[in-house]
């Protein structure tokens, strides 16, 4: 009985020590500092200035609010859409390009819609038919203008801050404007407030 | 047509569910021909539950803390599945700062979409109404996932 116990055993301790003595996990390279992954749609209230909580959240609602509209609902067929600029009137740097690229994918996604290229890559489309200019007909462009909606938009914020509080509103407007008739025929906002109290004692 | 599963742990279970429930029939009748009868009711109930496709909710809690969903239902508006719920606060006094999200998945159980998490506000005794909508077109069940956890 010992006989055979004995080399199973042996083997077992073996397993154990090489198992000790292997290197880094497999796919996995770890530094001396503390760097972990987090969940990146995790509320974020590290501050109150603009984070990537408000950041997902507006475009979310507002998504699923522009996808609810009758111009989009209801159309016979997927509207032909530009996302123009979101302007930021707050005090602080916001990049809105965040929040239209994130709403043109959400709503890309949903297969309700078709989005024309916007400012930001406009440029390159030209430069590209510029290249190719000899083998396509000027009339063929035509599409690329011919656009149902454009979708604009601002962020504004209010800031208060006392010597012990700071309080800061954010509203997020989106607009859904015919380009031929100048008809607003959606518009939603999101509203945001975020504080942080300053400790009486500590810091 | 709608059965709210609750997995939740350590928390009392909402009896949310609406089941369909074949009539009682108070005349006697041949019993193979009452069968009969009522298989074919509770047949032509269940269809059209099952054509609509408004499949199950499921509401996860994380944690122990005070707000629980009160109420949830849902609807589908065109392609699209939509989720109303109430939260209530339980605590008397003390104000919840929950966070939630929604998980959307098609009739196949294959998930379609996540949301990011969401906070809220739950003042104490208080409900708190919530909605959401899918925006991919195909969802029939979801999970609606609450915590208040700090992180």
């Amino acid at each position: 009985m010992s006989h055979r116990f004995f080399p199973a055993a042996l083997l077992l301790l073996l397993g154990i020590s090489l198992a000790a003595c292997s290197g880094p996990r497999t796919g996995r390279i770890q530094g001396s500092g503390e760097v972990v992954y987090e969940d990146p749609t995790a509320v974020e209230t590290v501050t109150t200035r603009w984070g990537s909580t408000d950041l997902q959240s507006t475009a979310e609602t507002l998504t699923q609010s522009l996808l609810a509209s009758p111009w989009i609902a209801r159309a016979s067929a997927p509207p032909k859409i530009r996302l123009r600029s979101v302007k930021n009137y707050t005090d602080e740097h916001i990049d809105t390009k965040g929040i239209t690229d994130r709403i043109r994918v959400l709503l890309l996604r949903s297969g309700q819609v078709r989005f024309l290229a916007d400012n930001a890559n406009l440029d390159a489309i030209f430069e590209e038919r510029d290249l190719t200019e000899a083998a396509t007909r000027r009339q063929e462009n035509q599409p690329l203008l011919d656009t149902d909606y454009i979708i604009t938009g601002s962020v504004r914020s209010i800031r208060k801050r006392t010597r012990d509080i700071a309080d800061v509103y954010y509203q997020i407007t989106l607009e859904l404007t015919d380009p031929q008739s100048s008809e607003i025929v959606w518009s939603d906002y999101k509203e945001l407030r975020k504080v942080t109290t300053k400790p009486r004692i500590g810091w | 047509m709608s059965a709210i599963d609750h997995a939740c742990h350590g928390r009392p279970r909402m009896d949310g569910v609406s089941g369909l429930k074949a009539p009682r029939r108070e005349r006697r009748q041949p019993r193979a021909v009452a069968a009969k009868r009522f298989a074919a009711l509770v047949c032509l109930l269940l269809l059209p539950g099952l054509f609509l496709a408004c499949g199950r909710s499921t509401v996860h809690y994380t944690d122990n803390d005070d707000v629980l969903v009160e109420e949830i239902t849902h609807f589908k508006e065109g392609e699209f599945l939509v989720l109303q719920a109430t939260l209530r606060n339980d605590s008397s006094s003390a104000v919840e700062t929950p966070v939630y999200r929604v998980e959307w998945f098609n009739g196949e159980g294959r998930l379609l979409e996540t949301t990011a998490w969401r906070p809220l506000i739950v003042k104490g005794g208080a409900s708190q109404h919530i909605r959401e909508r899918s925006t991919v077109p195909g969802a029939v069940e979801y999970t609606l996932i609450l915590s208040t956890d700090a992180r």
